[in-house]
């Protein structure tokens, strides 16, 4: 080829490549201007809008591990059932042997467990099909089955005069089941807080106390209370609504035989502090709230003044009431409080000594005796009926340590698979529940995500000054392709989320290790949103349906046509329900430095409250009452009170 | 002939080459061997106070020197590491056991410095040139050098012109100071959270002729200065604070200001520092010269057993090796009757330290303090009954050795609650001031913030290991007070006060 000839056909090509790349460009920006409605957005990428959630993680089929969830004792102390969740599997296991010895399939993501008083009957509560399986415990064989409230957790079982009944904590639909066991009915379904998460029946069978995950959202500026509900297990009648005080996280709950007290682990949050520091629990701390049969409640703390045991979860009293252990899931430990020595502080303390308890980080070791490692991520915990031997759920490494409560040491394992460490989804968990990654191991990232979900709350980071920026938490469930991150959309990968930022302004530690970042980008974008599958296939009520209309509606009833930028599917863009660009929907705070927010995706949106950027609206009601401006964010001002109900129908069933 | 090599083949070797050395320099350069120890050892028979001029010279005189000692510690099978020096002395390890440093002396006459001992007789590595000085090594999570400078006088090291602080020696030899109190910092060491412990004088106790020293936290920044442990009570003197795996810290702690007073060893928990002070040992240990955790929950301590029956004169001290609940101190581990062992360091992988990511802002010039609640208070603090009345908040700026100034006044929020921005790396203090001006509650010049720091309290003469109430102060939905100019500060400060 001549040079000449060559020069020709390369300057060619470039001319040709050059007003195709500045006609797609240009396009492209047409292209979303036209869409969008607003024309100072300049080119952004093809994925903010056209996404398939088939090719998210969190639909793609990941490996299931045996992680146990619930256990039981038998009567006897020779055998052990364990939940696992993950596999659709109950499991019976022999104590001596330490080896699994049946299996039994139950669909629907077993969770809880509890035998009857006379180790005839298993009740398992499944997760994901809101049912309660019960089986009979000798042919191990299922029985029969009912239908609870909404992902059912935690169940407990007592003796009443009125015959045996079950107590179920169904944690989405927030309200408790009363069944009769025989036959297996659902007697009631009083309402609780929000998130029930475990139950417990005192023994004289006249009182069941359950303990709420997260606080129902009241004023994003004043403290938030999470709830201890006391009923009669009897009737299923509602006694008492007791409060957890500025506390939160609260996934345990066990009576003490010989006090009338029901004793919950739980986080102490505060959110309205500026996070300045992390030390002496400044973010959180975590303790032990004590109820009588009334529901006044005392919050003891369980941390030490430069050692913290972060996310505790499941907790078992002995027999006899003197020892309550207790399982530190952020921090691999089993602690064992003497419980007469707490008595005994607590008779003597004055009102307002017990009144501040929580705050003192240096009075738990006036009645904590024991701190005992365990495996990774310890979260159930139970004892033998003649207590000698305490079996802790090590979750994440799929098995079940048992600790003989005479020397306090580990006695065995139960193995129940290799603990998955070849899955990145898996290892990503463990960065996710271990607390070692911040200062003095105070907290975890589940600390204020339970199950990558939100503890609801707003928190001050003090990185952009002190009292700036309030800001909501957001849902990790369903995260995966809805970058940017970070309410101003800051941030463009989790990877840089969860990175050197927060260890500067939150673990203050050194980052996380790249590896294992990596790891824990894999374990969020594995979360689905929740309930996804059984949405998918769900028909809309004729409710929903006309809230669905307004979702996408392009003009008002009355026939005005609406503004493209101002149209609810613009900006919340199916099927994440969100574009992943940054608006302005009149929301700037007086302390905000800015109006532009990132767009949340609205999966899952029902159970995620509070919202806005700072958690200011408690409600989805409350976005278009109390917190419109000039129908910035939607033009709404047309609605009557049935069609906002219309459209809150609609977004909860995505 | 051979070929000659290409250009890219070239650079592949270059790469290589590089690889190699960087292998080398890594992991497979010379370490020194775990089980051991370093130890200081001073020459016997020397009068014990003669002569010194710095703190150094009278704790290493001329001669003193650090060696390694490997099992079974037969007296006389000493590698000395400061080979070359005057003086040397105040080891420490590395948490991973595998680095020795310690503070020497050239030449008689000339100025202390951080050393690195270098193993297979190597002599030690310089690592320090700093203006008077540098003593007391700690090493940082990511292998930073921790230290103290400059070298106090001997006369009264708590009490000098120009007080000793810490400083932190980065990555190119940059230095940065940590510590900006009134009164020294020293004896540094890194707890296992990664904050740098160290002791300094009790505010309670500052322009007190004998100043009574406590223990106190930084960040590895100097960010979060936070009194831990030893306040109202006990011996005045504190020395070589060490964190154990048992969750105690150890320390040396005497009940005179003499030039050599009688150390013990006495410890604090972690879980509550503040009401835990006991004995370390279940015996009586009088002159304790150091302390340092070693295997399966023992103490390595250098003991002056009192042999000597002369305890002016070096020459009866000698290192124990002490397991948890022992009676009776025992017979030495190690003791070279030519010389005195004044301090052993065990050489043994510990826990690994936190790091921990600064948040300051260099390009800042103050920093900013937010308190909770100026009306609370701890009921053993004085005045705590009249906290409610507090009417004003003066904050004190120590804006030079003996010049104390007034930065300004604050109201502090219905709630207690004030958010000031003050001038940074400088020493504040706090007058809580009633309806007619009095003074309520004092904390003289003694803490600070870095540049950008964003500091809190729970209230003044807070309670200790306590957390907050959650509740939103007012004062952080308002802009701070701004008392950040140095310059500005104008207001006199009784002489009473200073």
């Amino acid at each position: 080829m001549k040079q000449s000839t060559f020069a020709l056909w390369f300057f060619g090509c470039l001319a040709v490549a050059l007003v195709a790349g500045y006609g797609g460009h240009a396009w492209s920006v047409a292209h979303v201007r036209r869409w969008t409605g607003r024309p100072e957005l300049g080119f952004t990428t093809c994925t903010h809008c056209h996404v398939a959630t088939e090719s998210l993680a969190w639909s793609k089929p990941r490996a299931r591990h045996p992680a146990p969830a619930g256990l039981a004792v038998s009567p006897d102390g020779k055998k052990a059932y364990i939940a696992l969740d993950e596999m659709n599997e109950v499991v019976e296991a022999e104590l001596g042997s330490r080896q699994v010895t049946r299996r039994l399939a139950v669909p629907g993501r077993p969770f809880g467990l509890v035998l009857d008083q006379e180790g005839e009957h298993l009740y398992i509560t499944c997760r994901d099909a809101d049912r309660v399986v019960a089986v009979d415990a000798r042919s191990f064989k299922e029985l029969e089955s009912v239908a609870v409230g909404s992902a059912p957790v935690a169940i407990a079982c007592a003796a009443t005069p009125e015959g045996e009944r079950l107590v179920v904590a169904n944690s989405l639909s927030d309200n408790l089941s009363v069944l009769s066991a025989s036959p297996l009915k659902e007697l009631a379904r009083p309402q609780s807080g929000r998130e029930p998460y475990a139950v417990a029946i005192a023994r004289d069978g006249t009182v069941a106390f359950a303990a709420n995950r997260l606080a129902v959202p009241e004023n994003y500026l004043a403290p938030a209370n999470s709830e201890l509900t006391l009923v009669d297990p009897r009737s299923g009648k509602m006694l008492i609504r007791g409060t957890f005080a500025s506390a939160h996280l609260a996934e345990g709950v066990a009576t003490v035989p010989q006090r009338s007290w029901a004793i919950t682990p739980l986080i102490k949050v505060r959110n309205l502090v500026p996070i300045t520091q992390v030390a002496n629990g400044w973010v959180m701390s975590c303790g032990l709230a004590i109820s009588d049969h009334r529901g006044n409640i005392i919050q003891m703390p369980l941390d030490e003044a430069h050692d913290y045991f972060a996310d505790p979860s499941g907790i078992a009293v002995d027999p006899a009431g003197k020892r309550a252990y207790i399982a530190s899931g952020g921090s691999d430990r089993l602690t064992v409080v003497d419980l007469d020595r707490l008595a005994a502080w607590l008779e003597k303390a004055s009102p307002g000594a017990r009144r501040e308890a929580i705050e003192d980080l240096t009075l738990s070791s006036e009645y904590v005796i024991a701190r005992i490692p365990t495996g990774r991520n310890p979260r159930q915990v139970v004892i033998s009926p003649d207590s000698k031997w305490v079996l802790i759920s090590e979750r994440l490494d799929d098995g079940v340590l048992i600790i003989d409560t005479a020397t306090l040491k580990p006695a065995g394992r139960i193995a129940l698979g290799d603990g998955g460490s070849g899955d990145p989804i898996r290892r990503g968990e463990r960065v996710f529940t271990d607390a070692k990654y911040t200062y003095q191991r105070q907290f975890s990232c589940r600390s204020c995500h339970p199950d990558g979900h939100v503890d609801g709350l707003s928190y001050d980071f003090d990185g952009d000054g002190i009292g700036d920026n309030l800001l909501d938490n957001r849902s990790l469930q369903g995260v995966a392709g809805t970058g940017p991150f970070k309410w101003i959309g800051k941030n463009p990968t989790l990877a840089i989320q969860c990175g050197i930022r927060f260890a500067r302004v939150l673990m203050r530690t050194d980052p996380i290790p790249p590896r294992e970042l990596d790891d824990l980008s894999h374990f969020l974008n594995s979360q689905p949103p929740p309930r996804w599958e059984r949405k998918q296939h769900a028909d809309l009520t004729p409710q929903q349906e006309r809230g669905k209309r307004i979702f996408f509606a392009t003009m008002t009833t009355t026939g005005k046509t609406i503004p493209r930028e101002r149209q609810c599917h613009t900006c919340h863009r199916p099927p994440l329900y969100s574009n992943r660009l940054s608006s302005s929907v009149g929301t700037k705070g007086p302390h905000d430095t800015t109006d532009m927010f990132d767009t949340p995706h609205l999966l899952g949106v029902a159970f995620t409250a509070p919202y806005l950027h700072d958690g200011r609206a408690k409600t989805l009601e409350e976005l278009w009452t109390t917190y419109q401006t000039n129908d910035l964010h939607g033009v709404t001002s047309y609605f009557n009170k049935h069609q906002l109900n219309d459209l809150v129908e609609y977004l909860k069933t995505l | 002939m051979p070929r000659p090599l290409s250009a890219s083949m070239r650079g592949r070797l270059v790469i290589l080459a590089g690889l190699l050395v960087s292998l080398w320099s890594s992991g497979c350069r010379e370490s020194f061997p775990t089980g051991g120890m370093a130890v200081t050892q001073v020459p016997t028979g020397i009068p014990t106070a003669g002569g010194a001029e710095d703190l150094l010279d009278l704790r290493y005189p001329p001669g003193s020197r650090v060696v390694l000692v490997q099992p079974p510690f037969t007296s006389g099978s000493e590698q000395v590491l400061s080979a070359g020096l005057s003086a040397a002395g105040g080891p420490v390890a590395s948490a991973d056991g595998t680095r020795i440093l310690f503070a020497g002396k050239a030449k008689a006459g000339g100025s202390w410095q951080i050393y690195e001992a270098q193993p297979g007789g190597k002599p030690a590595r310089l690592l320090t040139a700093v203006a008077g000085g540098a003593m007391e090594p700690a090493l940082l999570a990511g292998g930073e050098l921790v230290f103290c400078s400059p070298v106090p006088n001997a006369a009264n090291p708590w009490r000098p012109e120009k007080p000793a602080a810490l400083y932190r020696q980065g990555p190119g030899g940059r230095v940065e100071r940590l510590t900006f109190g009134a009164s020294p910092a020293m004896d540094p060491t890194v707890l296992r959270d990664g904050k740098i412990l160290f002791t300094s004088v009790r505010a309670s106790s500052l322009g007190e002729e004998r100043p009574r020293l406590g223990l106190f936290t930084i960040n590895n920044d100097g960010t979060e200065f936070t009194h831990f442990a030893l306040e109202d009570h006990g011996a005045p003197l504190v020395r070589r604070p060490r964190e154990s795996l048992s969750g105690t810290v150890a320390f040396l702690a005497a009940g005179t200001n003499q030039a050599r007073p009688k150390y013990a060893a006495e410890g604090v928990r972690m879980a509550k520092p503040f009401a835990s002070r006991t004995p370390l040992f279940e015996f009586l240990v009088e002159r304790c010269h150091s302390l340092e955790e070693d295997r399966e929950g023992s103490w390595l301590a250098c003991i002056d057993a009192g042999a000597s029956g002369k305890p002016e004169v070096r020459g009866s001290s000698a290192v124990y090796r002490i397991p948890p609940g022992s009676k009776v101190l025992g017979i030495p581990l190690f003791d070279n009757p030519e010389w005195d062992e004044v301090e052993a360091v065990p050489l043994m992988p510990k826990a690994a330290l936190m790091g921990h990511l600064s948040t300051l802002m260099p390009e800042k010039s103050t920093g900013t303090i937010l308190c909770l609640n100026a009306f609370f208070s701890r009921p053993e603090a004085a005045n705590s009954t009249a906290a409610s009345k507090i009417h004003r908040i003066r904050i004190l700026a120590q804006a030079g050795a003996n010049q104390l100034v007034a930065l300004g006044e604050i109201t502090p929020q219905t709630d207690g609650s004030f958010l000031v921005t003050v001038p940074a790396e400088v020493p504040l203090g706090f007058e809580a001031l009633d309806d007619q001006d009095q003074v309520i509650q004092r904390l003289p010049p003694s803490i600070w913030v870095r540049r950008g720091e964003n500091r809190s309290c729970l209230g003044c003469h807070e309670p200790h290991n306590r957390s907050p109430q959650n509740i939103r102060p007012i004062a952080a939905g308002l802009p701070p007070v701004n008392l950040g100019d140095l310059k500005k500060a104008s207001l006199p400060v009784a002489p009473e006060y200073r």
